[in-house]
């Protein structure tokens, strides 16, 4: 038995989180409601095992980047599933959008794991809300939710088709949705180098890899600007939605060293020193 | 308020360039493709930045709006618009621009002056739009009838070379009026006649003078030894000819029908052919014939020469002040009285007498002239580049050599034999190309050129014209092999034996031709003809001769312009 870094129901106190629908709400802290006015829930140390579910996103546009945002949670992937399962933690892989896992549990289960993070290819469309759907239709046990994505999942989603980057993106609901079915929710939100800073310029015809629709711009300092502009703004959004919702936040570049996340990670450090 | 027309409305049509322009905007490719993981951020960014700055929503349509532009505003200036009606009536003023224009009167005015001064007098008169089409080498439109250039036009006409395209200068006029406008030619009628049909009421009006001419046409070398005569023909009524070595009278031969005949007792030098007394057109009342070939190579300066030939020559190393250079000699101008002439420009002349000879004949007339003739085989002027400089036309002269035109008239005459050519070079030492490092390259040439040619011949330096000076011991024998006794014949010492071989003779003729030098009215306009007959487009330089370049360059622009953006970036 490892004290796990989920928050359970033990007499130890751990931490407080906002109140999310589907919560437990005998474990609401009415003492704190009083002084704040808002509804929080009082987090205790588990005392049970760690079950450790990595979710990854393979789709199209993970492709990108040197190297690309795909082998960077691959390599993520496989360093926590590594540490999870020598300390004798269970393990899951997700592929999202696909139906099934690679388990594990204890040392004995690395090298199957690691085989199957292994032959992950990209290619596909994202579809983060429909994935984890999926992913709670297996009826997981609670533990914790690794989720490696970039975030690249903007289809039909009027709000942010019209520019307004207050809006929640899938990939926002899709972590609030982890939550909601009391999952500890780890993100790990990838970029590519060129994502972060294009290196572009003239009239170009930007093509999206997922969709195939494309739209002809004129790169210049202005659109740039503009560009980085609402770039920060969807980062700064998905790192505050995270933290208002308890769930831990990553922001990595593809071309970042892998065992420094992994190491701040595994100690709680600020993910803001990981930030690209 | 009146209403805008246009002089040549079909040029309009070029507005139609416009649909191809648009369409090769449309259909260009992006400079590249690009995939990226989501097009999000750029469709928000775009969005964004039309929303906050309209003007960056015609960004990517500049150079589209640009070039619809410069197409409208090259169409609007070919179409010749004005302000008015076609009913207000137009005045075209043709004006003779040929080299007989530089007829002088007794006050010592041109006839071109004389034009000049009664067009901007007809101009001043005139209420409607007034145009200016100029009748010389070639016909064109120097203004447009409503664009208010006439008066700065009629100010810079300046001669064109010989003749006078009244024919084709009538069919621009004619394009430019209708009935009820006037058409007044202003000439001193010394062309053959042309037709005119147009609409408008048209009008000659003669500003010569009245004054005779006289020119030699035509001068040569004939038989051979003591036999040896300059012979010639004559326009007008001139009573003598002049012929001159050097300072040597050769005497004076009565003119007969048009012929002249005069001894020739000189084996080398240049021989100076003059007519006597006062003629309207003094241009064409010299000629010169070289005696012999290869006779040793002169440079000459003619006149206080100007600064950038004392730059030239200083870098070549030739003094041109004090005692005579060994291949430059500073001469002044003279008249036929010996008073020094008041030159406004000066005049470089480098003469090789004998195979290659440069010159201009300097008088007041010739301040204008410039560089005129170049030969672009001519190994003298390998080094130079020729861009730029302001060159003539060259005109067919009957059964001779080109004659050689300057932008303000004819300057130069070559003609080429098989053993000689004799290129008459003029250059103008305070233009622009004097500043020009090729300038010096042509000087440097022509000297070195005239340095390798007296080594090749062994024969010394000396002014041409002059009798060579020949040192005791050394002989100098004819190509038959007779000795040459001349006691004027003087050459400095120099060890070797002195060849003479007179080579082929040749004449050289002034610079007008025979139409142009016999000053005699007659011109007449013969009536009818088709309105729309075929122009020779090849001499007009109309505005409307632009269109086709003009076209060919915009598409030419569009098109590198739609491959640019359709560049695969690098």
């Amino acid at each position: 038995m490892h004290r796990s870094r989920r928050r359970g129901s033990s007499v130890e106190f751990a931490d407080h989180r906002a109140y999310v629908p589907g919560d437990d709400l005998r474990r609401i802290d009415w003492n704190a409601y009083a002084r704040l006015e808002e509804l929080v829930l009082r987090l205790h140390v588990a005392e049970d095992e760690l079950r450790l579910y990595v979710l990854i996103d393979a789709s199209a546009s993970m492709a990108f980047g040197d190297p690309t945002k795909l082998e960077l949670a691959q390599r993520l992937a496989a360093g926590l599933s590594y540490v999870a399962l020598h300390g004798g933690d269970r393990v899951a892989v997700h592929v999202l959008g696909v139906e099934g896992s690679e388990r594990a549990r204890g040392r004995q289960g690395v090298p199957r794991v690691l085989r199957a993070i292994e032959r992950m290819t990209a290619g596909g469309p994202t579809a983060l809300m429909e994935s984890v759907e999926r992913f709670l239709r297996q009826k997981a046990r609670p533990g914790l939710v690794v989720l490696l994505s970039d975030w690249m999942d903007f289809q039909g989603q009027g709000e942010y088709a019209s520019g307004d980057a207050r809006a929640v993106a899938p990939g926002l609901q899709a972590v609030d949705r982890l939550l909601g079915a009391r999952f500890e929710v780890a993100t790990f939100h990838l970029l590519a180098r060129s994502e972060l800073e294009p290196d572009l310029e003239g009239t170009q015809r930007v093509v999206d890899v997922e969709s195939g629709e494309a739209v002809d711009v004129h790169v210049d300092d202005a659109l740039l600007r503009e560009y980085d502009t609402r770039l920060r703004a969807f980062l700064g959004a998905a790192e505050s939605h995270c933290a208002r919702r308890g769930g831990s936040y990553v922001r990595l570049a593809s071309d970042a060293p892998v065992e420094r996340a992994l190491i701040a990670f595994l100690r709680g450090e600020s993910t803001r020193a990981l930030s690209p | 308020m009146s209403a805008w027309t246009f002089g040549a409305p079909w040029q309009l049509l070029w507005l139609g360039l416009a649909l191809p322009i648009v369409l090769l905007h449309l259909f260009r490719r992006p400079r590249g493709t690009v995939e990226v993981s989501s097009i999000w951020l750029w469709q928000a960014s775009k969005r964004k930045l039309n929303e906050s700055h309209a003007i960056q929503r015609l960004r990517p349509y500049l150079a589209l709006i640009l070039q619809l532009l410069a197409l409208l505003l090259a169409a609007l200036f070919l179409a010749e618009p004005r302000l008015g009606g076609r009913g207000e009536g137009r005045l075209i003023l043709i004006v003779d621009t040929s080299t007989s224009m530089l007829a002088r009167d007794g006050n010592g005015v041109t006839a071109l002056d004389a034009a000049r001064l009664r067009a901007l007098e007809l101009a001043q008169a005139f209420d409607g739009h007034v145009g200016v089409v100029e009748a010389g080498a070639g016909a064109r439109v120097l203004a447009p009838p409503g664009t208010g250039t006439a008066r700065r036009a009629l100010r810079n006409l300046r001669p064109s070379g010989n003749g006078a395209d009244a024919h084709r200068a009538f069919q621009l006029a004619a394009e430019r009026t209708e009935s009820g406008d006037r058409i007044v030619f202003l000439s001193d009628r010394a062309l053959r006649p042309a037709t005119y049909a147009g609409a408008a009421e048209l009008r000659v009006e003669d500003v010569s003078r009245g004054e005779s001419n006289a020119a030699i046409v035509a001068a040569s070398l004939v038989g051979e030894g003591s036999e040896r005569r300059a012979v010639g023909r004559v326009w007008g009524d001139a009573a003598r000819v002049h012929g001159q070595v050097g300072e040597r009278t050769l005497g004076d031969a009565e003119v007969s029908e048009g012929r002249f005949v005069l001894p020739v007792d000189e084996a080398f030098g240049v021989l100076e052919l003059r007519l006597e007394g006062d003629d309207a057109l003094p241009l064409d009342d010299v000629a010169w014939l070289a005696l012999g070939e290869g006779r040793g190579v002169h440079a000459r300066v003619v006149g206080d020469v100007g600064r950038n030939v004392r730059r030239a020559l200083r870098v070549l190393g030739v003094s041109t002040g004090g005692e005579a250079p060994p291949d430059l000699e500073i001469v002044r101008c003279r008249d036929a009285a010996g008073a020094e002439l008041s030159m406004r420009a000066e005049a470089l002349v480098l003469m090789a007498a004998g195979e290659d000879c440069f010159g201009v004949h300097a008088e007041s007339e010739n301040a204008w002239t410039r560089i005129t003739r170049w030969e672009r085989n001519d190994e003298r002027m390998r080094f130079v580049s020729l861009d730029g400089v302001p060159l003539g036309t060259s005109a067919a002269l009957a059964g001779e050599e080109p004659l050689i035109i300057a932008e303000h008239g004819p300057v130069a005459v070559s003609r080429r034999s098989a053993a000689a050519r004799t290129t008459w070079t003029s250059l103008w030492p305070d233009g622009a190309w004097g500043r020009d490092p090729s300038f010096v390259m042509v000087v440097q040439n022509l000297v070195a050129s005239a340095r390798r040619r007296r080594r090749a011949g062994g024969f010394p330096a000396g002014p041409p014209g002059r009798p060579l000076a020949v040192a005791d011991g050394v002989d100098v024998r004819a190509p038959s092999g007779a000795a040459v006794e001349s006691p004027a014949i003087r050459v400095p010492f120099e060890v070797g034996v002195f060849r003479v071989e007179p080579g082929e003779r040749f004449a050289l003729r002034h610079v007008l031709s025979e139409e142009e030098s016999d000053l005699r009215p007659r011109f007449e306009v013969l009536r009818g003809g088709a309105q729309g007959e075929n122009a020779r487009e090849d001499d007009v330089q109309a505005p409307s001769q632009a269109a086709p370049w003009f076209a060919a360059f915009f598409l030419l622009t569009v098109a590198a312009d739609a491959l640019w953006a359709g560049r695969k970036r690098a």
